[in-house]
């Protein structure tokens, strides 16, 4: 009963004019954060809050917040259309999205990421509304035994984004662990690989490597392909909403990246990316064809983008309940509270009852805002294909210059996305994905210092990894998932490794 | 084609050298202050509030300028190389001038007296030593007693190696004879996080990040660096009998080595009124943050005590050669 | 030469780099606790074993390899024009760089002097308001102050 009071008292806060004027202006720079390629909602929260000192605290943290999941919304927009994804959690759309769209199915891939975002916002705040606290306890008991049984659990399903060649696709895995480990070692202090130069000290920025990757190395090729590539654009888009077919094989993907991506996204480090990968493994383990995905198939759209929307979600749970952050943007957004003399935490629902049913009540609006808002931008986008490449490249490659900038002002990132870049063009012409890098890139480090992180704690024994039962769980299902498809499928596995790549479709 | 590009570079060496319109007295055009850290981090937050300040008192906009990564020491090293006019000052902590040179001279280009002007202490934020309030021990001491009878059983989770908290941590072993184990995190959260998650026995973390499992109860200080306001009973190691403090961080003003004399002198007395606006006093106190201005005499020499006594830190824990 | 065959050699060389440098300067450590030097040094190894695969298949089929893309100007220009954006930004400051820049790729695609320039004014302009103005970035300022 508590709930539904607290959800009525929160109603009432964010349905006054001032609340919902500052939750729309919140999904509606998300959404332009998002659709920009480099500028993620963790520089944008960041570099907004100042101009939000003025605002009451609800109205602030309200706008803020709308910032972070309508970037989830927007960001697959440029994965579809241009393949370059808006911020680092819609990787993955680009593999079947962009395939869609080259097939004239811009519309209906932009419709299903805008309704599956929809239905998973909104189911894990329902979720959020009902279940926090006890959630919140899973979080905690995530410490970095926990965490390295479930990154090596994440590494397994890297064997799933191996479109031709798997020998390569494990070589762009181990390049992702070797780029994961430059930079200051965690654990010791000392510098890895950093040849003295500054911009590394930190490690390779995942956003600029995102941008060479996939933003830079993609223009290049286009450049290269010249004309063609306008003419297959050209080719009308054939509906610009999802046929009641993608919606039948959508809904299940739907509901799974829901269900994943909000657990994903409770524990603090996992968050959006990891789980719009799992998602992507999972649909396509759980799908009849999977060979065909990467040429266009919905469900590889649908399931990653609702669960980097429910990862969104489900990151407010320990920040709300705890006063612990669980990915870089709410660590922001504790700040913020901060700052206007908050105490996120177990005590924010008896202090600031306002501001927490505020900011979970807004989240069910600015879903909805989000859905009307993005709707009618479809057809808009589609258009925008129509748009000349030379006109189109000098801009994308804009965007991408300063979206590397401006995370650090440090010239030094922009310079690792042009490497980035032009190794990204190189792996293109050389049949290498980038999409196993990027995944082992995230999960490297994290998986790197929870071993040893654990290995302290245990004074070095072993055993700490299969004597905590969460850990032990997770350790299990990895070796059930590396072993039974070598003991059932022997000899597809067979040919898989020695398969000899054809000569590019691209 | 390749003229476009010749052309673009001429066209460069043309606008920047004709950049320079010298002027009359000090200040007449925008300052920039930049700032080592990312937007959001506490540290940004005392800087953009003391900007805001310092445009009124200087009646020139002090625009703040983020310039994060390599434990500070990027931002730190920008200004070092700076312009010496006094339009480009700095607010950094003893992360970049005191850790990073000790830890990691060969990353670390400056030398934080030689290469710096000094203009003022601002901001303290103080390390405290903090365990779950369901621990059994209520004094420092009832924990030093339990960790000596257990070696290893007590593991402290720090914010990461060369942070205030790691250094705090090895001087309290060296005083104690403790021989807490350092088990080190990539930032304050994860570290917090493990402690309450029942991962550690304890943390040693900078008070911002603790302050609302502090206010909530659900952690409890031991000791602490400096008096922190709103936790009057936690106590300094050496008003419980050890001959030593431990270190805080700090955060304080810097030009670049060689700025003249009357623009030090307008940005010291200028800033020395930010630092003391009440206004931002109460607005960085929940922040776990302390105003506690010093005169650039007394900031040099309390860096030149504190850089001695964490190198003889670091060098007994084997940090450096 | 196949693409494997370069691709792989190229590879290699990388593993063996990663390895050695996590073996001899950085520290393997122990099993029991690791170094900083054992993840770059397995994660060279893997990829070192992984290439010699790659290798291997490669000398049983010969794609021919085409890098006339390489040699295009348009690839050289591009990607020189993305890295003088980088060096003289914070010379030029932002809405110049950006000026000339927008201005240079999109002659290279043969647009006509009046529409490629009015274009590239128009987008450093809007696009100083849109990041600086609104998203509060903070793009550099040039001589000019902007």
């Amino acid at each position: 009963m508590e709930i539904f009071q607290g959800l009525l008292y929160g109603f009432q806060v964010v349905l006054q004019p001032i609340n919902l004027f500052y939750c729309f202006i919140g999904v509606f720079i998300g959404t332009l954060v998002g659709v920009l390629p480099g500028l993620g909602p963790a520089a944008a929260i960041a570099l907004l809050l100042p101009s939000t000192f003025a605002a009451s605290p609800v109205s602030a943290i309200i706008m803020l917040a709308g910032i972070y999941y309508g970037a989830m919304y927007g960001g697959s927009t440029t994965s579809i259309l241009v393949n370059i994804p808006g911020e680092a959690a819609s990787v993955v759309t680009c593999l079947d999205g962009h395939a869609m769209a080259r097939q004239g199915r811009a519309g209906p891939a932009l419709g299903i990421s805008a309704f599956g975002s929809f239905i998973a916002g909104t189911l894990s705040v329902i979720v959020l509304t009902f279940l926090a606290p006890s959630l919140a306890k899973v979080a905690l008991s995530f410490g970095p035994p926990e965490y390295f049984s479930l990154m090596v659990l994440g590494l397994t399903i890297l064997t799933y984004f191996a479109r031709e060649s798997m020998v390569k696709a494990l070589m762009m895995a181990a390049v992702g662990l070797l780029c994961g480990s430059v930079g200051v070692d965690s654990i010791s202090g000392r510098y890895r690989f950093t040849f003295g130069i500054q911009t590394l000290m930190d490690g390779l920025g995942l956003v600029p490597v995102i941008m060479g990757l996939f933003g830079i190395s993609e223009v290049l090729l286009n450049l290269e392909r010249g004309k063609q590539k306008q003419e297959i654009f050209a080719t009308p888009a054939k509906g610009l909403f999802p046929t009641r077919e993608d919606w039948r094989r959508s809904t299940l993907p739907i509901m799974r990246g829901s269900v994943l991506g909000f657990f994903l996204g409770v524990l603090p480090g996992a968050g959006a990316i990891i789980a719009s990968f799992v998602s992507y493994a999972v649909e396509k383990k759980a799908s009849k064809y999977p060979e065909r995905f990467g040429t266009g198939v919905i469900e590889g759209v649908a399931g990653p983008e609702a669960a980097n929307n429910a990862a969104a979600g489900g990151a407010f749970i320990p920040l709300l309940t705890l006063g612990i952050p669980a990915n870089a943007v709410m660590a922001i957004l504790l700040g913020a509270l901060m700052i206007h003399g908050l105490q996120p935490g177990p005590l924010l629902m008896k202090q600031a009852p306002d501001v927490f049913w505020g900011i979970i009540t807004s989240m069910y609006i600015g879903n909805a805002m989000l859905l009307v808002l993005n709707l009618p931008l479809i057809p808009m986008w589609a258009r925008l294909l129509r748009v000349p490449y030379a006109i189109l490249f000098p801009f994308i490659l804009l965007f991408c210059l300063i979206g590397s900038y401006s995370v650090t002002n440090n010239v030094g990132d922009g310079i690792v996305m042009w490497v980035f870049g032009v190794l990204g063009y190189l792996m293109k012409k050389f049949d290498y994905e980038a999409a196993p890098l990027i995944l082992a890139m995230v999960i490297g480090p994290m998986m790197e210092e929870a071993l040893r992180q654990s290995l302290i704690l245990s004074a070095g024994s072993f055993t700490i990894f299969v004597a905590r039962p969460i850990s032990a769980g997770f350790i299990l299902a990895a070796a059930l998932l590396l072993i039974l498809p070598l003991i059932t499928r022997r000899r597809e596995v067979a040919k898989a490794w020695t398969s000899v790549p054809q000569e590019s479709a691209e | 084609m390749m003229k476009g590009l010749l052309g673009m570079l001429t066209v460069a060496l043309l606008l920047s050298s004709a950049s320079h319109l010298r002027a009359q007295s000090y200040p007449n055009q925008a300052i920039s202050l930049v700032i080592p850290l990312a937007p959001g981090d506490a540290g940004d937050v005392a800087g953009r509030a003391m900007a805001d300040e310092l445009s009124k008192l200087l009646k020139v906009s002090v625009a703040t300028l983020n310039k994060p990564g390599g434990g500070l020491t990027i931002g730190t090293d920008a200004v070092v190389k700076a312009k010496k006019d006094g339009y480009t000052i700095l607010l950094t902590s003893n992360t970049a001038l005191i850790a990073g040179r000790i830890l990691n001279p060969e990353t670390t280009p400056y030398d934080s007296f030689k290469d710096l002007t000094p203009l003022g202490m601002s901001t303290r934020t103080p390390v405290m030593f903090v365990v779950r309030s369901d621990a059994p021990y209520t004094r420092f001491q009832d924990l030093v007693e339990f960790a000596k009878k257990n070696p290893g059983k007590i593991r402290v989770g720090t914010a990461g190696v060369g942070t205030a908290g790691h250094f705090a941590l090895e001087l309290i072993n060296s005083l104690t004879g403790a021989g807490m184990t350092m088990v080190p995190f990539k930032g304050a959260s994860p570290a917090a996080t493990a402690l309450l998650g029942g991962h550690l026995e304890a943390a040693i973390l900078a008070i911002g990040t603790l302050s609302g499992h502090l206010q909530s109860g659900q952690v409890r200080g031991l000791v602490v660096s400096s008096r922190s306001p709103p936790y009057p009973d936690v106590p300094l190691l050496t008003q419980i009998g050890y001959r030593q403090n431990i270190h805080g961080v700090w955060y304080a003003f810097f030009a670049p080595a060689g700025v003249s004399k009357e623009v030090t002198a307008a940005l010291v007395a200028a800033i020395e009124k930010a630092v003391k606006d009440p206004s931002i006093v109460a607005k960085l106190a929940p922040l776990g943050m302390v105003q506690d201005y010093a005169p650039p005499e007394k900031l040099v020499t309390e860096m030149r005590e504190e850089y001695q006594a964490v190198e003889e830190i670091a060098k007994k824990a084997g940090l450096v050669k | 030469m196949s693409r494997d065959l370069i691709s792989g050699l190229f590879w290699l060389a990388i593993a063996i780099f990663f390895s050695i440098e996590g073996l001899i300067h950085l520290k393997l450590g122990a099993v029991r606790q690791p170094g900083p030097g054992f993840f770059p040094f397995w994660g060279g190894v893997v990829l070192g074993l992984l290439s010699l695969v790659l290798l291997l298949n490669s000398l049983k089929n010969r794609d021919r390899l085409s890098l006339s893309g390489l040699k295009s100007s348009k690839f050289l220009l591009a990607t020189g024009a993305i890295l003088a954006y980088l060096l003289l930004l914070e010379t030029l400051g932002f809405v110049t760089i950006t000026f000339l820049f927008l201005f240079l790729l999109l002659r290279l695609e043969y647009k006509g002097w009046v529409f490629s320039a009015v274009s590239a004014l128009g987008g450093a302009v809007s696009s100083y308001a849109l990041f600086q103005l609104w998203l509060k970035t903070q793009l550099p300022a040039g001589p000019f102050g902007f």
